[in-house]
């Protein structure tokens, strides 16, 4: 036991900091803090479109179970309705990025927030590939403005807050109007100049690097930067290892999830909008370009919370004659149906202890692989869907897949699993209780 | 002015501890009673309901250096 307190010294000094630093250094929380105020817009397409697929398509799980198909021979006509919300949602989600960054961060520096969001958003269009004449009619690619302009999105947003804010702060460059002008009025004079040397700076930016680089900035920043990421991001062994970090900073105390949003979101941002996008291009989440995402983690190793504690609780049933245990584990199983393991976290603990440890970071990392594995042999489609975090257990899986029952089977046996990885570490606290006593 | 008896769970209990020893404002005033593992225990003196002096010891909490690093529980003590 000693080995474990000098242990937990060392990383209350090296992790502590580090989270800190990591969770409060304003880029990164800008980051992170976008991506979730991003989501509810990106989880209502996502939902909008699983409903789509789900009762509309004639092979639609839900229009299946109701005959819907059969009642209505035109059911799949009536898709098209739904299938423009990806229009407002993922589909324009770089120009929700760059607004929410360049809005955290001049939050973050007491600036005006708003003003420096729009002020982003002119910018992102400024650097933005021009218009093509089409028989007459000027088109604006799509291209950049969901996934693939993630990136640029992420930099300008940064840097348009940080100098928005900062020149927005000196007194030689505001505009004081008298007192009896509107405040709008002047709250919008006060940051002229600086919005006006912002736009200047862009456009003198994007005109050398057009120069430079006649295929554009967007283009250099995703074969540069953002292609790499997702190529790093979306792959097993990554994903193992981010999922096995976030929960080892859970075991030690440290809220994992967020530590590693920022990073996290930049990985697999694009890779999941581009399996929905080609959800709603196909109709089906079979074949989609990425089948390895933390939509993963999300639908096989997150049942009842971080470190899959449902097959904790379910292992404490099975097995532990420990009466806190049992009593922790009753209080523990409604929240833990709809994910939420604080009961059980603080409670047993799990929290910095040393024989649930090893379950609570292996058992995630197992189901992660044994939902890869059942993807890769094609037993079941990738997770392309979203979903939202607080659906129980297995159910994750199956929407997550678009309703397909093998992977609702395929959630089951990872909960299986769970129990089985969890059982002896079980067994091995109720012998330590009883060692004590 | 009521005392409440409100109990921090914490993986990083030292830092919780830091914080509210001592801590004295215009709302509350912390006496840190016991200290655990993963857990401590704090009498608080103010005017506030009971749920009101759980909010505001979360939000001293998560507008600390560490708040939004730290994965922590606040509930009243029973």
């Amino acid at each position: 036991m000693a080995f474990m307190e000098k242990f937990e010294k060392g990383m209350e000094k090296f992790l502590v900091p580090v989270a800190t630093k990591l969770n409060s250094q304003r880029h990164i929380v800008a980051i992170r803090d976008a991506f979730i105020l991003a989501f509810p817009i990106t989880l209502a397409g996502s939902l909008v479109l699983l409903l789509n697929f789900a009762i509309l398509a004639p092979d639609g799980f839900i229009a299946k179970i109701l005959f819907l198909h059969k009642l209505f021979p035109n059911l799949a006509d009536y898709q098209q309705v739904f299938t423009p919300v990806l229009n407002g949602s993922t589909n324009i989600l770089s120009m929700f990025i760059v607004f929410l960054i360049a809005r955290n961060i001049a939050l973050a520096l007491k600036a005006d927030e708003l003003l420096a969001g729009i002020t982003g958003l002119s910018i992102f269009f400024i650097i933005y590939p021009p218009y093509v004449n089409v028989d007459g009619a000027n088109l604006l690619t799509t291209q950049w403005i969901g996934a693939q302009g993630l990136f640029v999105a992420i930099i300008v947003g940064i840097i348009v807050g940080e100098l928005f804010s900062k020149l927005s702060k000196s007194e030689r460059l505001q505009i004081n109007m008298p007192a009896s002008v509107p405040p709008a009025v002047s709250r919008t004079f006060k940051v002229l100049f600086p919005i006006i040397i912002i736009t200047l700076l862009f456009a003198i930016a994007n005109a050398i690097i057009n120069a430079l680089f006649p295929d554009g900035l967007h283009q250099l920043i995703y074969e540069v930067l953002q292609t790499p990421l997702k190529n790093l991001g979306t792959n097993i062994f990554s994903l193992i290892i981010l999922a096995i970090v976030s929960n080892v900073l859970w075991i030690f105390g440290i809220h994992g999830p967020n530590t590693v949003a920022a990073i996290r979101e930049a990985m697999f941002a694009e890779a999941n909008i581009e399996n929905l996008n080609y959800v709603a291009a196909t109709g089906t989440a079979w074949d989609a370009p990425y089948p390895v995402t933390w939509a993963l983690n999300d639908a096989f190793a997150n049942y009842g919370g971080s470190g899959m504690t449902l097959g904790l609780l379910i292992a404490i049933f099975l097995v532990s004659k420990r009466k806190d245990y049992r009593d922790i584990g009753k209080l523990s199983v409604a929240p833990g149906l709809f994910n939420i393991n604080e009961p059980v976290i603080f409670g047993l603990p799990v929290v910095l202890n040393p024989i649930l440890i090893i379950p609570f970071v292996l058992a995630p990392a197992v189901n992660i692989f044994i939902g890869y594995l059942a993807v890769t042999l094609k037993l079941i489609p990738p997770v392309a869907y979203s979903v939202p975090w607080t659906t129980p257990g297995p159910l994750l899986a199956f929407f997550g897949t678009g309703g397909n029952w093998m992977a609702l089977i395929v959630g089951f046996i990872c909960l299986a699993v769970s129990t089985l990885i969890y059982l002896p570490f079980v067994l091995a606290a109720n012998k330590a209780a009883n060692a004590q006593k | 002015m009521a005392v409440h008896k409100v109990q921090i769970f914490c993986g990083q209990i030292k830092f919780i501890k830091d914080l509210m020893d001592g801590l004295s404002d215009e709302k509350v005033s912390v006496q840190i009673e016991q200290v655990n593992k993963i857990d401590l225990l704090l009498s608080v003196e103010t005017d506030l309901s009971g749920d009101e002096t759980v909010d505001y010891i979360k939000k001293q909490i998560k507008q600390s250096p560490f708040g939004s690093a730290l994965h922590y529980s606040v509930k009243l003590a029973s």
